[in-house]
């Protein structure tokens, strides 16, 4: 390769890099992103949606999130909860993981909730625990 | 101090030498094949995965739907593979870029359930760049079969050039998304202690790790603004480093310092970050390579010897 053509492979390589950050809309993508993690305005008092497990005493359990998005990845498996329950399907979602505890545990578990919790959570570590909870999907596990 | 224009407008063709390249291939390529090699059952595991969570990004948006899960599991076997020889620097020619369009395939495809993720953009990346250009003419098995020493060139230092230039506008491109979407709010207010408590607690309520410390700093509403002004600064003067070598290496130690930072309040691995390859063409690494060997790095100045007398 010529000098002007590392040159021009550089200058373009700079520009994609660069470009997902001046888009309008922005655009989130792969591996050219505009890095918007965390960069987004949130106060102390948000929502977290999640999948639970409850035992017969009705004690809370959390499932791994295999058996709830069947991923290894927890970011993924809450990326899948959010799309779900945002594509109005929270009892779709219940009876799925209900059917893959049923399947492979934990055996103590034995109904699954969708829920978002709404919780100060600057407060929360302070040890104020008192979180807004919306139930979205309830389903037994059938063994 | 200014630097005349000509200057200026050499460095990114200013000379290296074959090893320098050939020794951040072989990091950058280490790495990458054992993050596969670590992550194989996870990366295998999308070839299962519902048709209907199939969200494609990047170059996978080519495909309508999900490839089958033979094809998934043999393009991930392959890049494994691919990626043996990409460190060694064998058939580079063939190796080089195949393991770089690979690397990028297989990390795609994982993004594109749905949920994309940020630690492996710029490992991506610094495997493309590395991958297209001569960076086996050193410390490979080509360069071993060939036997021939090439001198410092252009040629090897442009495309180490490029990875920092790469690497420094990822993290400036992140800098700006906060000043863009958070503004002076995310600089002086609470978004900062505001993310890293909900982060945490979200984890918590999953049952995921998280940092306890993290949560424990969130009481301290004061110190998250000079925080927040760091990480602004790291990410936002990223290009600064490219103006100086030495300026380079410091900010290479102070990202590298911030990713420690984030994994200690946000227990947010950026593995290939914290390992500090993504920061190694910052560096000369022939120097430390030398230094290994347990050679002097500089030329070693020669004592002139007193002259032998002539044999009679």
């Amino acid at each position: 390769m010529p000098k002007w053509g590392a040159v021009v492979v550089s200058i373009v390589t700079a520009f994609l890099v660069v470009q997902p950050a001046f888009r309008d809309p922005p655009r989130d993508s792969y591996p050219l992103s505009n890095y918007p993690m965390f960069a987004q305005p949130l106060e102390a008092t948000n929502s977290a949606d999640a999948v639970i497990g409850l035992t017969a005493a009705g004690e809370r359990r959390t499932l791994s999130p295999r058996r709830i998005a069947e991923t290894d990845e927890v970011i993924q498996a809450v990326g899948y909860v959010y799309n779900e329950l945002a594509a109005g399907r929270a009892d779709q979602l219940c009876s799925d993981v209900a059917r893959r505890v049923a399947d492979d545990g934990p055996s103590h578990v034995v109904a699954i909730q969708v829920i978002t919790e709404r919780q100060d959570a600057v407060a929360y570590f302070q040890g104020v625990r008192d979180p807004e909870v919306t139930l979205h999907a309830s389903c037994e596990v059938v063994r | 101090m200014k630097l005349p224009a000509r200057r200026r407008s050499m460095r990114l063709l200013r000379p290296a030498p074959p090893l320098r390249l050939g020794l951040l291939r072989a990091l950058v390529g280490t790495f990458a094949t054992v993050y596969l090699l670590v992550r194989l059952s996870h990366l295998i595991s999308f070839g299962d995965f519902p048709v209907g969570r199939f969200a494609p990004v990047g170059p996978v948006g080519l495909l309508d739907d999900p490839l089958a899960a033979g094809a998934v599991t043999t393009l991930v076997l392959a890049a494994v593979a691919v990626g043996v020889a990409f460190t060694i620097g064998w058939r580079y020619r063939i190796s080089g870029p195949a393991f770089a369009l690979l690397f990028l395939w297989v990390t795609t495809y994982r993004n594109s359930w749905g949920t994309v993720l940020h630690t492996e953009n710029l490992l991506a990346l610094q495997v493309l760049v590395i991958g297209f250009v001569r960076a086996a003419d050193a410390f490979s098995l080509d360069a071993r079969r060939v036997g021939e020493e090439r001198s410092e060139s252009w040629r090897y230092g442009w495309p180490i050039r490029l990875v920092t230039v790469v690497t420094v506008l990822t993290y400036f491109v992140g800098g700006w998304a906060k000043i863009r979407f958070g503004g002076a709010e995310w600089l002086f207010g609470d978004t900062l202690r505001n993310q890293i408590a909900h982060d945490n607690l979200r984890k918590l309520l999953l049952g995921d790790f998280y940092s306890p410390f993290g949560g424990w700093l969130t009481q301290f509403g004061w110190l998250f603004p000079p925080m927040a002004l760091a990480s602004a600064a790291i990410e936002l003067g990223a290009p600064l480093a490219l103006t100086n070598g030495r300026l380079g290496r410091w900010w290479a130690a102070a990202a590298w310092s911030f990713h420690l930072a984030i994994m200690a309040v946000m227990a947010i691995v950026f593995a290939y970050q914290l390992s500090f390859i993504a920061f190694a063409a910052f560096f000369r690494l022939e120097v430390g390579w030398e230094r290994l060997k347990g050679r002097s790095w500089r030329p070693a100045t020669r004592k002139k010897l007193p002259s032998r007398p002539s044999p009679a």
